[in-house]
């Protein structure tokens, strides 16, 4: 239990499945920090499409996210020995993540090209906010689907780095505020003031979609 | 599903479908072989200087608090060793004549011999003078010690009690320029305690043959018949000389080589104001007051 609180680090509210969670990839850690070598898959395996997710949703670019996810993987390989599990190893993958993609972004502010994956309409999730949507225009539905998710992407790309990432962390991973103020390296006021500022700035962006 | 059974579309319901933006299964595999090659290339690829750099740094990053307290330290120890060498290396009345003294002291071979450049001051030439005879020869006359000057003067001894300090410091500074890399820190200090302490008891010891006889010093430095009336000392010589000798042993033995704003203007007095102002000198066990 002691280790399981040391896993978890700074967290505050720890839930038992990501006490469990930790434990699991302290664990996985520790084996390949011992040389198992092969164990390292099992936390790629585990971690590329949440890794991927965030870094896409900050980039809004497929192929930079593939590589920038990449990358993190391997510098966590490289560095592996150097984690002492102080923080929970998903803390520790998600900051290297992060800071290679802000890395990324303020090395690459100019450029700005979008490739964007596909919405998957069926999730049961997206179809009622899209037949909603459909009702309220009328348009296409594909059409709309491809539009809504542009629009999206652009008002993301007008947030500033930090507090996309914030609302990236938040409203699309689905981390708590204690969790991204570990991950970023701030404060929990800090997040929460963030992510205040950075849906008002998306709610005047996207007001054409928003019920009144 | 009709229009009441909608859900409000809001930020938060807008910004959740992103959540369903995801890749295609094929891409994983790409992605994965991709992943191996660049594991591949870093294994084989040697460390870049930088990132052995961050190495070192991740060494240091892992021990702050010790590293932290031993840099503190440093700098504290680093830091105490320069503000102690100020305070040696710079005198409190440091003046022209104090370099000439200083250089005709480092010039001269034995410190019998009187250098030079003490005659260029003559209130403080006494003081001087009584340290490098302390140095020599313990006690001399004050005929003798006032026939260097061109006129006695009765502020001298107040002088003599001002600078005596300083002059003090100068003689371990002395000490110091002559072989710094000898003389530690702690000897010029006592150096220059032994020598301020000298020095008072040569002022004391002048004050008191003071009193026995005052003789006018004739251009060749003898000294001439006296008359009785003239051996005779006024109750004002008798009281300042008392009091003038307990002043300056005290002044050398509490101010410890450093010279008050007070005794310089002391040593800056008339003759005059200092006669009618010496009776408002006042001595405690551990102190020197001084009221104009």
């Amino acid at each position: 239990m002691l280790e399981a609180i040391k896993v978890i680090g700074k967290s505050l509210v720890a839930s038992p499945e990501r006490v469990r969670e930790a434990d699991e990839d302290l664990d996985v850690v520790r084996r390949v920090q011992a040389g198992d070598v092969s164990a390292f898959d099992r936390l790629i395996v585990k971690y590329r499409g949440r890794i991927y997710g965030v870094i896409y949703n900050l980039t809004s670019n497929r192929e930079d996210a593939a590589d920038l996810t990449q990358d993190t993987f391997i510098k966590a390989f490289q560095s592996i020995n150097r984690f002492q599990g102080q923080a929970s190893f998903f803390t520790w993958i998600y900051r290297i993540a992060i800071n290679s993609t802000l890395t990324h972004v303020r090395k690459n502010r100019s450029r700005s090209f979008f490739s964007l994956e596909s919405i998957n309409s069926e999730e049961p999730v997206s179809r009622e906010i899209i037949a909603a949507l459909t009702d309220k225009t009328g348009a296409d539905r594909d059409t709309h689907v491809r539009e809504l998710q542009e629009k999206l992407n652009e008002a993301m790309q007008k947030l500033s780095i930090n507090h996309r990432t914030v609302v990236t962390l938040f409203e699309i991973d689905g981390l708590s505020h204690q969790d991204i103020a570990e991950v970023m390296d701030c404060s929990v006021g800090t997040v929460r003031s963030r992510l205040h500022y950075a849906k008002q700035l998306l709610q005047a962006e996207l007001q054409q979609y928003i019920s009144a | 599903m009709n229009n009441g059974e909608k859900q409000p579309v809001t930020v938060e319901s807008l910004i959740r479908l992103k959540r369903i933006e995801q890749p295609a299964p094929e891409f994983w595999a790409q992605f994965n072989s991709d992943l191996r090659a660049k594991q591949l290339a870093a294994i084989v690829e040697k460390p870049r200087w930088w990132e052995r750099r961050s190495r070192v740094y991740g060494i240091f990053s892992r021990h702050p608090l010790a590293l932290g307290t031993a840099a503190a330290l440093a700098v504290a120890v680093f830091s105490v060793g320069e503000y102690r060498g100020t305070r040696v290396s710079s005198p409190v009345a440091a003046g022209p004549d104090e370099d000439a003294y200083a250089t005709a002291a480092a010039a001269a071979p034995g410190p019998s011999e009187a250098p030079a450049a003490l005659r260029s001051s003559p209130l403080q030439a006494p003081a001087r003078s009584a340290i490098v005879e302390a140095r020599s020869v313990p006690v001399k006359s004050a005929e003798e010690s006032y026939g260097r000057e061109s006129r006695p003067t009765a502020a001298a001894p107040i002088a003599s009690a001002a600078v005596a300090p300083d002059a003090a410091r100068d003689e371990s500074m002395q000490f110091e320029r002559s072989d710094r890399n000898v003389v530690s820190l702690g000897r010029s200090f006592s150096a220059m305690n032994l020598a301020a302490i000298q020095a008072a008891e040569v002022a004391h010891d002048q004050f008191a043959l003071s009193k026995s006889f005052e003789s006018p010093v004739s251009a060749d430095g003898g000294s001439q018949a006296v008359e009785p009336l003239a051996r005779m000392t006024s109750p004002s010589d008798e009281r300042r000389s008392r009091i003038m000798g307990d002043a300056v042993v005290q002044t050398a033995s509490f101010e410890g080589g450093t010279v008050s704003p007070s005794d310089h203007f002391a040593s800056r007095l008339p003759d005059d104001r200092v006669f009618d102002s010496i009776s408002r000198y006042a001595s405690d066990s551990d102190r020197l007051s001084i009221r104009f």
